[in-house]
């Protein structure tokens, strides 16, 4: 177990640095002067001097990097250079709605998934023929679009839901879940659909295993077989799967982060790409690679915990 | 971004810590990749449309300037927010501009960057797969760290970086794509290569005396593609939804030129009031994307149905016939006449199988395996169900626990425990006599065990099941730790503790019988329980089997294939083939002299009991599998004493004397050819 | 009379690296010989290392330690192309048929391959070699254009022994060849193995945990255990009046169809197991 732990700090500490060193990267592969291309045509020399100067653009390259790395230690990720702003306070605002958003989406998925896999494992036929069918769908409906259309019917035609914005949990827990659920929705769904597939093939194995089949002929009954064998061998596969789906949901959330103006860390990534604001996306990518380390870690955890070969070392 | 990997379905996400899953090579019935099988993918409905679909519309965009009705900037201000109609089939936008047109203008940008991504990928995923999954050692241990890094950067990150710094063109973010899809390809590519440089043809190619490389090129290879090229095409979906993603963002096209993406976001924008313009612009992608992921499904299909004969279409027609079976069922089952054949010893049989038929839903229809199969089994006695595989005694043996395999069912005949016909009973009472009046224990020990809970649990768990009152925890672990000792547990309370894939076959066997005894059962149905194992471990687990039955006085119905095992332990042989029994004997005098020449074949083509210098007696041909069964006897085709009367009619089976019965009207043929084989078979196997 | 045995090993021993912990002695110290147109069976029960040996034999599996001559020439540690010179010569049946054919390709291009790499033969030559394997095998020439999957486990296990003899070879490593078909196949694999060995004046080293297969096969029997040969000579003196006491037990535990035989040997089991616990 503890290897395993440790097996998953090793590869995070390179995982760290391979974002943070292309982050750093950036601003030696901006074609030309770094600080003009930022500014833009219009910046006069005197601004570009500067500019230069305050990124520190003129010292050499690893000693920018051992600068930045310095100051990361400090917990000082610099300012945006959009309006000055302590990159760390900025994002420390935005990132409770981007946890928000990805916990809810993420939890949901799995309960929802998690019941649809094993109703649909256990009761094969329509309702696994259907999952095959929502799978695919979930897979190839762009998510944008979705959300899109969830807003149309459900917040523009139907007027149920609130299509934009955000409201913290200490203001109104009730308020702050109306915001958020068609996010939760338009994120949750393409995981939802695919933890429910993994969930309904791991159990389908699981039921068909030789275990099964002794235990059931030794008088078990149904219930039991479900609920406590197959499920807690089935679980092993799915955990892992969840690791890659947060990862790939990282995406989809910036994207559900424009589309429902929510002041979170993915919308602050788009916006400081379009406007190069370097330290902004270098703090956000620090941010978000420390977010899936969490995960994975707590994903290895409980793949540890289940896993009776590890469990056992 | 999807997750992929494995050669499953897309979504099925085979991860690092469990290993990869990749196509078996030694399943029955694979077929040539390298002619049939994209033949094979695009002969069924589910292969041949998507492909249609998207070279359609892969064509039909590159020939934009050629096709599109109107350019893709044409603005007409008097048309604006058009439904779809005959001047504009997909409507027009907010400026007038054609939907459509801007459709396929748009659409080349998506394809090009597909195609930049995908080219990365396969480019750099395939040697790095193939070296990494051959060469394996500390290349594969290297290359194998650097994906697992790889795989935990958040893709988002990268790509927007990449778009900060060349914010107008999506072609680094693409490239970027392509090299973070390295990791998942090269895993499949890996795990596939590894896969298949483990089977055995491998191993012969090089013993041949082949070059690695042709070794690689001739063997490694084909197999890999399969594999890869699914993987591939589900990248390839999964790339265009990043594609059309970023550009919904405001990347890479700029606009008024159109793109799929932008066309999606420009229609969000004014979704108050134009509720049509989000559907064209956002089913097209779907399509091509599902296009894209139907491809690969359909490729990953073909290779399962060469495999195992499992597609979806086969499996729907499975269902069907499995739903006719059942249909079949409820017909009155009582016989007035028990058609033993043999005579029953004094005293109640325990247990009483007459006529029992199974029928097992195929691909190719409702087929009966199983036939009007009848024997006893008395209290205390251990009877021998015989036969090669296929014969039909392990779908018998689950059938008499009402558990017949592969949703089979009973459509014949009885079974009678304790005088008390149970074929018939319901779920809930079958619950109460498993385990307590019949239990059972299978071939394979450890995989009967469930992996994820201790010895100790299991057994407690068992215990308490056939206990009604609820007993202290204490007491239960007692009579665990009592029933692993009496099963030749040298340590009962380290096995307590210990996990299935911590102990070796021997002792989960032990496991195993010790769980099948908690109920304290009358009668065991073991399935080629020793067939596993080792032949001293074998021994030592007969003679286990051996002294519980002398202590407790349960009796086995053991399902075997080995006449050595038969003559260990058990003192009547039911000898099965095609379904059918066609010999019952006690097990000295059936050894002694066979009444039905199939088990007089089988014995003398045993190695134990020919002289160095003979020759083994071989039966021609093979059995005949279920459905393909001859209408007289089914053993006549392979038989040396066969006559027409054999081949006219059904067999019945008839008793003769001395507990015995056969299936065979040449019996007096066959005693006369015995006599003059001599009974050189009948010396016993020396031992020291 | 002593001629050169065909195959000579000795000392032969194999170590499997474990990572951190100590390597895994799969063969320890083996030594045998066999002679041309011999058969020696080496019989073991899992664990035993009889594989291993047979894989090292075959280039397969990099010796530790020891020497093994092949027709007077060491071939412990060649390189692939000196071992593609004498793999005409040393040839192989594996145990699993469904896996040591190649599902893809046909049936009359698996046996021919060692003729592409071995001889100067052309297509129609090669065809007709294979042809007449086929037949001598026992399966029909219209066997060459279909796929493995259209043939049983026991016709298979004859396409593999035609390939493996399409060369000549003046010796065949038989690694548990029999131990996945039915009894009715198992005879006709056996009776076929015999067969072509007086042919063909094959030598055999037939590997196998079934004593009965292997006594009824071979002349000699080494006996393995843990990697260590503990007891070897002729079938008839290993068979009947074993030394050590871990062949008497295999004696004892090998199921005999005969009840008698088999009372006995429960007997004898019983006081084996008595004699060890006191010893222990």
């Amino acid at each position: 177990m503890l290897r395993l732990i440790g097996r998953r700090l090793l590869i995070s500490v390179p995982v760290v640095f391979v974002v943070t060193a292309l982050s750093f990267g950036l601003l030696q592969l901006l074609p030309g002067n770094a600080a003009q291309a930022i500014l833009g045509p219009q910046a006069t020399p005197q601004e570009i001097a500067g500019l230069t100067k305050s990124l520190g653009l003129d010292r050499p390259l690893y000693d920018q990097y051992w600068t930045w790395l310095v100051q990361l230690g400090h917990g000082n990720l610099g300012a945006s250079l959009a309006n000055g702003q302590s990159v760390t306070s900025l994002l420390n605002q935005r990132l409770g709605v981007s946890i928000s958003l990805l916990a809810g989406a993420l939890i949901g998925a799995i309960i929802i998934g998690g019941v649809i896999g094993i109703l649909s494992a256990a009761r094969p036929g329509i309702l696994s023929r259907l999952l095959d069918l929502l799978a695919i769908g979930g897979l190839a409906l762009p998510a944008f679009w979705i959300a899109l259309v969830l807003v149309l019917l459900l917040s523009t035609k139907a007027r149920l839901l609130p299509a934009l914005g955000y409201v913290p949990p200490g203001t109104s827990l009730a308020s702050w879940a109306r915001f958020l659920i068609l996010p939760w929705i338009a994120l949750g769904a393409t995981m939802a659909t695919t933890i429910a597939k993994q969930t309904r093939d791991a159990m389908s194995d699981a039921l068909a295993a030789p275990y099964i089949t002794s235990l059931r002929a030794n008088g078990t009954p149904e219930w039991k077989l479900i609920f406590k064998h197959a499920l807690r061998n089935a679980a092993i596969p799915v955990v892992t799967v969840i690791g890659l789906l947060f990862v790939a949901a990282l995406s989809t959330a910036v994207i559900a982060e424009q589309i429902f103006s929510l002041p979170g860390l993915g919308s602050a990534i788009v916006t400081a790409t379009t406007n190069r604001d370097i330290p902004v996306i270098q703090g956000i990518a620090l941010y978000l690679t420390v977010i899936v380390v969490i995960v994975n870690l707590l994903v290895d955890l409980a793949y540890g915990w289940l896993n009776p070969k590890v469990r056992a070392a | 971004m999807m997750p992929v990997g494995g050669d499953q379905a897309p979504g099925q996400v085979v991860a690092g810590p469990l290993g990869d899953a990749a196509l078996s090579g030694s399943e029955a019935g694979q077929a040539s990749w390298r002619r049939s099988s994209a033949w094979r993918v695009l002969r069924r409905p589910a292969g041949f449309l998507p492909v249609i679909f998207l070279a359609g519309i892969i064509m039909a965009c590159f020939a934009a300037s050629l096709i599109a009705p109107y350019g893709p900037l044409t603005q007409n201000l008097t048309q604006i927010d058009q439904g779809p109609g005959w001047q504009h089939l997909l409507g027009t936008d907010t400026l007038g501009r054609d939907v459509l047109s801007r459709l396929l203008y748009g659409g080349q940008a998506s394809f090009i960057g597909v195609a930049e991504a995908m080219a990365v990928a396969v480019l750099l995923a395939v040697p790095i797969g193939l070296a990494s999954g051959y060469l394996q050692g500390r290349t594969d241990t290297a290359i194998s760290r650097v994906i697992d890094v790889l795989m935990a950067v958040p893709g988002i990150i990268v790509l927007l970086m990449a778009l900060s710094v060349f914010g107008n063109s999506l072609t680094p973010a693409m490239i970027a794509l392509g090299v973070l899809s390295v990791p998942s390809l090269a895993r499949v590519v890996r795990s596939a290569t590894i896969q298949v440089s483990g089977e055995l043809y491998v191993a012969a190619a090089r013993v041949v005396g082949l070059k690695p490389r042709q070794v690689m090129w001739r063997h490694i290879l084909p197999r890999v593609i399969g594999p890869t090229v699914v993987t591939a095409s589900i990248l390839c979906g999964g790339a265009l939804l990043v594609q059309t993603g970023l550009a919904f963002l405001g990347f890479g096209v700029r606009p008024p030129n159109p793109s799929w993406g932008s066309m999606v976001q420009e229609a969000g924008t004014v979704l108050y009031g134009d509720a049509w313009l989000i559907w064209p612009s956002g089913l097209v992608i779907a399509l091509t994307v599902l296009s894209f992921i139907l491809i690969g499904d359909a490729i990953r299909d073909s290779a399962q149905l060469s495999r195992s004969g499992q597609t979806p279409a086969s499996r729907a027609a499975l269902r069907r016939a499995a739903r006719a079976a059942a249909r079949v069922t409820e017909a009155p089952r009582d016989s007035a006449q028990p058609q033993h054949g043999e005579a029953t010893p004094a005293g109640p049989a325990l247990l009483d199988v007459t006529d029992l038929s199974v029928v097992i839903p195929t691909v190719g229809g409702v087929k009966t395996v199983v036939e009007k199969v009848s024997f006893s089994v008395a209290a205390g006695e251990a009877v021998a169900l015989v036969g090669e595989s296929g014969c039909g005694k392990t779908v018998t043996a689950l059938s008499i626990l009402g558990l017949p395999p592969g949703g089979g069912h009973i459509s014949g005949g009885s079974v009678r425990f304790r005088g008390r016909r149970v074929d018939n009973l319901p779920a809930a009472d079958w619950r109460k006599l498993r385990g307590s009046g019949i239990s059972y224990i299978a071939q394979e020990p450890i995989v009967s065990l469930d992996p994820s809970y201790t010895v100790g649990s299991q057994l407690t768990e068992m215990i308490r099941l056939h206990d009604p009152g609820s007993p202290r925890k204490a007491a239960v672990t007692a009579t665990a730790l009592a029933l692993l000792a009496r099963c030749g547990i040298a340590q009962p309370k380290e096995m307590f503790r210990l996990y299935p894939h911590q102990i070796s076959g021997g002792m989960a066997q032990r496991v195993s019988i010790a769980r099948a005894l908690a109920g304290d059962p009358r009668l065991l149905i073991a399935d080629e329980p020793t067939t596993a194992l080792d032949v001293t471990i074998q021994a030592e687990i007969l003679d286990l089997l051996h002294d519980l039955r002398a202590d407790s006085g349960m009796s086995v119905l053991f399902v075997t294939h080995d006449w050595g095992v038969v003559a260990d332990i058990c003192s009547k042989a039911v000898v099965m083939y095609a379904g059918q029994v066609v010999e019952v004997a006690p097990v000295t005098d059936v050894l002694a002299a066979a009444r039905h020449p199939y088990t007089d074949a089988l014995l003398r083509a045993n190695p134990h009991l020919a002289a160095p210098g003979d020759r083994l007696q071989e039966i021609p041909g093979s059995v005949p599998p279920p459905g393909q069964w001859p209408a007289g006897c089914r053993f006549a085709q392979r038989c040396a004493l066969a006559t027409d009367e054999c081949t006219a009619k059904p067999i019945p089976i008839k008793q003769l004397t001395g507990l015995r019965a056969t299936r065979c009207i040449r019996t007096e043929e066959l005693a006369a050819l015995q006599h003059t084989k001599d009974g050189s078979r009948n010396e016993p196997a020396t031992t020291a | 009379m002593s001629q050169q045995p065909l195959l000579s090993v000795r000392g032969l021993s194999v170590e499997f690296k474990r990572g951190r912990r100590q390597p895994f002695r799969a063969v320890d110290n083996v030594s045998f010989d066999i002679d041309r147109g011999q058969t020696l069976g080496l019989v073991g029960e899992s664990g035993s290392g009889k594989s291993t040996i047979g894989n090292a034999l075959l280039g397969l599996v990099k010796p530790t330690a020891g020497t093994v001559l092949f027709e007077g020439r060491g071939i412990a540690s060649l390189s692939a192309a000196e071992r593609r010179s004498i793999s005409g010569r040393l040839q192989v049946v594996f145990q699993d048929p469904y896996s040591s054919l190649n599902p893809s390709l046909r049936v009359g291009q698996i046996i021919s391959e060692p003729l592409s790499v071995h001889t100067d033969l052309d297509q129609r030559q090669r065809s007709r070699a294979v042809a007449e394997m086929l037949e001598r095998v026992g399966l029909p020439p219209s066997a060459m254009t279909r796929y493995p999957a259209a043939f049983s486990g026991g016709q298979r296990q004859r396409i593999a022994i035609a390939r493996a003899l399409i060369t000549r070879p003046h010796m065949v490593v038989c690694d548990e060849p029999v131990s996945g078909l039915d009894l009715s196949a198992q005879a006709q694999v056996l009776n076929l193995l015999k067969d072509l060995q007086a042919e063909m004046g094959l030598a055999m080293l037939f590997i196998s945990h079934d004593l009965a297969v292997v006594r009824y096969v071979a002349a000699r029997i080494a006996v393995l255990l843990r990697g260590k040969v503990v007891e070897e000579g002729t079938t008839a003196k290993v068979a009947t009046a074993p030394e050590h006491p871990y062949t008497k037990r295999l004696l004892a535990a090998s199921p005999a169809p005969d009840p008698v035989a088999q009372h006995r040997a429960r007997e004898l089991r019983r006081q084996l197991q008595a004699a060890s616990a006191t010893l222990a």
